[in-house]
Formats: C-alpha cells, sequence, structure tokens
C-alpha cells in the first residue's frame, strides 16, 4: 500500500481515469490485481512464461475494454474470469505445465532474514509448501488462488475456477484438512527433513 | 491452529516461494500504452483454435485461422508457423492501404494488395493488426500466437 493515502479504492474513478490515460490510475489498478491474477495462472500450473503470458494478456484485454466495463465492483471477477479463460486456451494450445509448488525453486530462493526467529518461520514455511505440493490438483488449485495477497472474495475466486461460489467454504475446508493430515503424516515419518519420495 | 491460520501461513509461504515477477508486474503496469484512441475495435468472431477437435483437423497442418468482423471491415488471418517465427497470411475487407502487425512489441507494416497481405518472420507472443478503412483506423481485439507444441 506503499504510496497509496486512501484506504477505500474507488475503482469506478480509477478505472475512469484510466480510460483517460492517467498511467498512475492504471498502476493502481495493476498493483491490486496482479497477486490474484498471477495466483491463479499459477494454480492452472502454468509455468513462469506462460504464467506471465496469460496476465498480460488480460491486462491487454482490459486496456481494450476500459471504456466498456459496466460494473467496476465485478472487475475482479471480470479479470478473474478472463486470465482463466487465457489459461485454459494456453493448456489447449500445450503449455508446458509444472507443479504448483515447484520443489526446486526453492534451493534457489534466497534466505530470508537472519534472526533467529525468521529462520525457523522460514523453515516452516519451507516445509509447509513441500507439504502443500502433496495435495491432489483440485485442491492445489483453489488453495493456490486463495492465497493471492490481497486475499479474493469468494466471487472472484469462483470466477476463476468457473465453479459454484457456495462449494468453496466447503471445498476449503475439506482441502485444508486434507493438509493437516499431510502436515502430521510428515511429522510421524520424518521429523527432521519432512517427506520426500 | 484455525483453518484461517492456516490459509494465512499458506499465503506467506506463496508470498514468499512465489511471487508475481517484477516484469510481468512491469508489463501490466504498461499495458496502457496499448490503449485504442480513436480506432474501432474489431471483434475476434471465430478462431479454429477454440472450434470443435473435428473442425481443427479439418483445417489440416498446424494453420490456425482467426476471424475479425465490425459492419464496415472484416479480417481473416491464416497464421502459420515455422518454428519459433511466424507468418500471417489476411485478407481484408472494407480496408486499404497497409495492414500493422504489433506483436510483442514490435510493429510489422505489410501492404494489402488485392485485399491480402503477408507478413512473415513474426514473434510469438499478443498480437494485433491495424488496418485503415474509408471511416478511419480500426484495431483487432488481442490474440495470442504461439507456435503449437509437439504432444
Amino acid at each position: 500500500m506503499a504510496g497509496n493515502g486512501r484506504l477505500v479504492v474507488d475503482l469506478r474513478s480509477l478505472l475512469a481515469a484510466a480510460a483517460d490515460g492517467d498511467p498512475d490510475a492504471w498502476q493502481r489498478i495493476v498493483d491490486q490485481h496482479s497477486g490474484l491474477l498471477w495466483s491463479i495462472a499459477r494454480g492452472f500450473r502454468l509455468n513462469t512464461a506462460d504464467a506471465g503470458d496469460a496476465v498480460q494478456l488480460t491486462w491487454l484485454r482490459l486496456v481494450e475494454n476500459l471504456d466498456t466495463i459496466q460494473e467496476p465492483d465485478r472487475l475482479a471477477a471480470w479479470l478473474a474470469t478472463t486470465v482463466r479463460r487465457e489459461c485454459l486456451q494456453l493448456i489447449r494450445r500445450g503449455a508446458r505445465t509444472q507443479p504448483v509448488a515447484d520443489l526446486d525453486r526453492l534451493g534457489r530462493a534466497e534466505p530470508g532474514p537472519a534472526a533467529d526467529d525468521g529462520l525457523l518461520r522460514r523453515e516452516q514455511a519451507v516445509t509447509l509448501w513441500r507439504t502443500f505440493a502433496r495435495l491432489g490438483e483440485s485442491c492445489q488449485r483453489l488453495l493456490r488462488v486463495l492465497m493471492a495477497t490481497p486475499p479474493p472474495a469468494y466471487l472472484e475466486v469462483a470466477a476463476a475456477l468457473d465453479m459454484p461460489i457456495g462449494s468453496i467454504g466447503p471445498t476449503r475446508q475439506r482441502c485444508l484438512a486434507r493438509l493437516r493430515e499431510l502436515v502430521a503424516e510428515d511429522a510421524v515419518l520424518d521429523p527432521a527433513e519432512g517427506h520426500r519420495s | 491452529m484455525t483453518d484461517d491460520e492456516l490459509m494465512a501461513r499458506l499465503s506467506a509461504a506463496a508470498a514468499e516461494f512465489d511471487p508475481t515477477p517484477d516484469q510481468v508486474l512491469a508489463a501490466g503496469r504498461a499495458a496502457l500504452l496499448t490503449r485504442r484512441l480513436d480506432e474501432e475495435l474489431v471483434a475476434l468472431v471465430a478462431d479454429s483454435e477454440l472450434a470443435g477437435a473435428g473442425q481443427v483437423r479439418a483445417t489440416g497442418a498446424d494453420v490456425r485461422l482467426l476471424a475479425f468482423e465490425t459492419a464496415d471491415v472484416s479480417l481473416e488471418l491464416q497464421v502459420e508457423f515455422a518454428g519459433a517465427r511466424a507468418v500471417i497470411r489476411g485478407l481484408v475487407t472494407g480496408a486499404s492501404g497497409e495492414a500493422v502487425i504489433e506483436v510483442a512489441g514490435e510493429r510489422h507494416v505489410a501492404p494489402i494488395e488485392e485485399g491480402w497481405f503477408t507478413a512473415t518472420d513474426l514473434p510469438a507472443g499478443a498480437t494485433r493488426v491495424r488496418v485503415t478503412t474509408a471511416r478511419g483506423p480500426v484495431v483487432t481485439s488481442w490474440v495470442h500466437l504461439q507456435a503449437p507444441s509437439a504432444p
């Protein structure tokens, strides 16, 4: 939220300003929604290049339609629907997919701050991320979208995954329960290192 | 740990291990530069890639057919890849002069001769075509062109 003095961002005026060519308004729209779009594309298991393409296509389509967005409140859902379609088309075209939580990337991640607290938290995060990678595909997809920053509304999640809004809560609950089981299993099997297959 | 707490930890892990790449953010911010000023948008009305599987097969090899149309103008594009580079052959009705193909930050200009234009050696990526009708410039909606990968 750096540089953003307003707590409530009025999307209607941001969209209007962007349509008038105001780069600051546009940047705020992009910054506010990129996390959601990226999470959706990665939930579809697109690799970094293809996920980037899907997100970029979505922004190009919004620019194309800036004058015609009728309901600013539904902008995020519109973006979510658009990026889902772009992802599906890339997949149809033969996009190479990769696991949502790519374990190889962890080795390259820079260590966090050196404080002991930080190290411990980071270890826990690595373990959790590895365990998440063992969930079924549909659970990974839903949870990956829900991990977006800022947290998406269920309306947007429903648009992102083309699923009924009423099934998101129960599915989230079931997937998190499964994740807890896997966490518990890992702790029993190999408390020191976590499970490796 | 409640579900919400577990979810918060997952979000934090995603933010650490799989954040939105800076270049994706930067490209999104720059997308406003593609805004049309006075050009009419020519909407995509047909895409062989979105047609039923049978229809796609029927077009033969890896030629993708795209049709864009408004009341005044229509463009039919045949897109074919040779390796990583694309060739677009376009049939235009309602416009003349030249076709400007915008792709991956590049501009390619191809003359329209008897309704046809050909643009070669195009990179893959988000692509659109601009032509000029009697009433002014028009531009197609974006399509993502990409070499089909071997199954």
